[in-house]
Formats: structure tokens, sequence, C-alpha cells
């Protein structure tokens, strides 16, 4: 299963960032083989970017989310593309994951 | 740990930046961040001495190359926005009415249309007596930009870690949009200002609603209390059904309009309105620094 997280750095061991769409990078984290790619998030676009990210996910394949809460727009999309998100505030992605994988991380819809 | 406090309200004009000028007077340090890029105020009472100052890039626009174009018209007929005219024998865009969308561009039969980066605003860093402040100011004409004040935000996160400042007071942008969100995510706390009239409780509901979807603890402050105390009463008892807490009661109070007509923050003046304020400030350093 893909899990996107959005952070402020290209690793495990970077924080998950304050915001989602606007994150600087998406680690799209494979949890069989416990690899992870980064995409680099090239918020370029002054509204709207909400959707744009969602489709990020939509297209790597992303069954989970772990971010800062996202906007009105963002969770419409994620909903309707049944992406599961959960609350990543204040976390480092390897305890976001740790977490994530034990059923200790807050689900937001 | 850093503290983000932003300052909102789903109407406009209730006093947001009056009391964010407040709370900036009454922080021993802080960074502001001024996040109504549309129309900015808190400069006025802050009067911030820019140090840095940075372009923002937030959109794109058509242009058209006349030597490339065949007149052909099909541009004009796929612009959804209405904004390629044909005057003196030739078409021009206009540029206020493109949104960039890059139909004419794909629809041109001679490549004479390309979209290029547009100039959507500026933001600054700045320096007041109280510490740093970061802000904007979007152009005229330009939509109102979430990634504008994202960027006014990131820039005093960054400069109050740098300097080590453990407060980031934000005047939000008003209203419950794309702007607004901008304003109040992931911050730690937010201060929701409310006004005693009709549009002001329905906007209050707005924001309300807003706020919660990011989970945010909040409270809620009534300016201008007594000049519709019916309204008033009506303010505080939805507050109490969905048991937000309502953090003070700002009477009306004529030094306020004295205070910002000599440009300055009405802290500077002993009043009822500053008393309130200084009491509402308490309150929120309580909960949020404490935490």
């Amino acid at each position: 299963m893909k899990i996107m997280l959005a952070t402020n750095e290209p690793s495990l061991e970077s924080q998950i960032a304050d915001r989602f769409a606007r994150a600087p990078y998406f680690l799209v984290y494979e949890d069989k083989s416990n690899k992870y790619k980064v995409i680099e998030n090239n918020a370029d676009i002054s509204r709207g970017m909400g959707p744009k990210a969602v489709q990020i996910a939509i297209d790597n394949k992303v069954k989970v989310l772990i971010s800062a809460l996202p906007g009105g727009n963002a969770m419409e999309a994620l909903k309707s593309s049944e992406i599961d998100v959960y609350d990543g505030r204040g976390l480092k992605v390897s305890e976001a994951l740790e977490k994530f994988k034990n059923g200790e991380l807050k689900k937001v819809s | 740990m850093l503290r983000q406090i932003a300052i909102v309200s789903g109407k406009g004009g209730t006093g947001k930046t009056t009391l964010s000028a407040s709370f900036s007077y009454l922080t021993r340090e802080r960074v502001m961040a001024d996040c109504d890029v549309d129309a900015p105020n808190l400069h006025i009472i802050l009067k911030p001495e820019v140090k840095n100052a940075h372009k923002y890039i937030g959109s794109k626009k058509a242009i058209l190359d006349q030597s490339k174009c065949v007149k052909c018209g099909i541009c004009q007929q796929v612009c959804r926005f209405d904004a390629i005219s044909f005057d003196d024998d030739k078409y021009f865009i206009k540029e206020y009415a493109c949104e960039g969308c890059n139909a004419c561009v794909m629809k041109c039969p001679t490549k004479a249309l390309k979209l290029i980066d547009s100039l959507s605003g500026e933001y600054y860093l700045s320096e007041t007596q109280k510490g740093p402040m970061a802000h904007a100011l979007l152009q005229p004409g330009e939509e109102t930009t979430g990634g504008l004040i994202a960027e006014v935000r990131k820039e005093a996160v960054r400069v109050a870690r740098e300097k080590d400042i453990p407060i980031v007071v934000i005047d939000g942008a008003p209203g419950i949009g794309c702007p607004a969100t901008s304003s109040v995510t992931s911050a730690n706390y937010v201060v929701i200002v409310a006004e005693p009239t009709m549009s002001g409780l329905h906007d209050l509901k707005r924001i309300v609603q807003t706020v919660e979807h990011f989970r945010i603890p909040m409270g809620i402050v009534i300016n201008k209390y007594n000049i519709n105390e019916f309204q008033t009463n009506k303010i505080e008892k939805y507050c109490e059904d969905r048991s937000l807490e309502i953090l003070g009661k700002i009477p009306y109070d004529a030094t306020v309009k004295t205070a910002t007509e000599q440009a300055k923050s009405i802290m500077f003046y002993e009043c009822p309105a500053s008393h309130e304020i200084r009491k509402i400030w308490n309150k929120i350093e309580n909960k949020v620094m404490k935490r």
C-alpha cells in the first residue's frame, strides 16, 4: 500500500510539514518494500493548490495521506478519491509511519 | 516552542487589525505577519522599515505576438473570460481579464500566443519597534491568493526561528475562503473577532466552521458589544450552544477612533477598550504560551 506524507525535507527524518498542499515535498512510501519516492512539490499557483496536490496523490496510486490537516477543497477531493487522511501534525516522518502501523494515528476522514 | 496566533473574522472591518496591533504592543517580543495582502493596513500603525523585498509570481497571463497572428479569431472564441478583444484591426489581450487558462495558447494555429509569468505581488520582511514583521502587497487586479499569504507566513516563521522569538501574531485575511484558510492553517490558536450585527453573527458562524475544519482551538472576541446588545446576546447564545469560549467583550470606545486617526495603537491610551484588550491578551497568553 502506498502512503503519501507531506514533508519539509526529502527524508524519513524530516518533520511533517505545517501545510498539506504547499508542503515542500511529498514522500510516497511503500509499506511492503519499505522504500519511498520523493516528489518535489512545485507549489507554483496562487490558489487551487489543494486539488492539484490531491492529483499528485491520485497519480501515484496513494491510499493513505499523512499530513497537516488539508483545506476544504483538498479534503473533498481526497474523500471522493477514497484516500484516507491521518493527522500527522508535529511528528517526524519515521514517528508518523511507526504510529500509523501501530494504529495510533488519528484518522481525519 | 514557537506559537502562532491568528486573528480572523468572517466579516471585514470588525477590528482584526486594531486587535492585532494591540497584541503586538502587549507582547515582549513577537513576529507580526500581516496576511491581509489584498488591502493591508497593519503597517499604518506599526510603521515597518522594509529590509527585504521579494517578488511573488503567482499566476500566468497570455501574450500575443502580433507578427505571427493571422487574425483568425479562434482565440477570442475559446476564451471563457472575454479577455481577448479586436480593435484597430488587431487582436489584443486584456491583461486584467486574462486568467492564464491556456485555452487560447492550445488552439492558436500559428502559435502566436504563449503564457508568461505574471507578477502577482511583493512580500517583505521588515523591522518594527517590537520586532520583525512580514507583510505583502497584492497587485491590483490579481486574484485573492493563499499562495502569497503562505509566503508571508513562511517568512514570519523563518525569522522567528532564526531569532528565537517565541510567538508569531497573524493579522488574518477577512472572509472564509482561500486567503482566510491560508491565514489560519497550522496556527496554534485562533482569535475570532465578531461584531454584534446581523451579518456579524452570520459571518462568525462561517469562520467558526472554517477553523473547526482545521481542528485548531479558538476563542471569540465581541467587539463594540454595546452598540447592539440584542445581537451580542445572540452571539453569546450561539457560543454557549457550541461551547465556544468568549475571551472578552470590548465596549464601543471613542478613544479607538482618536488612536486610529493618530495612527497609534489603542494600547497607548488608558480607556475601557484598551483595558479589556489587555485582559483578553492575558487570557490568550495563559492558554497558548503555557501549554
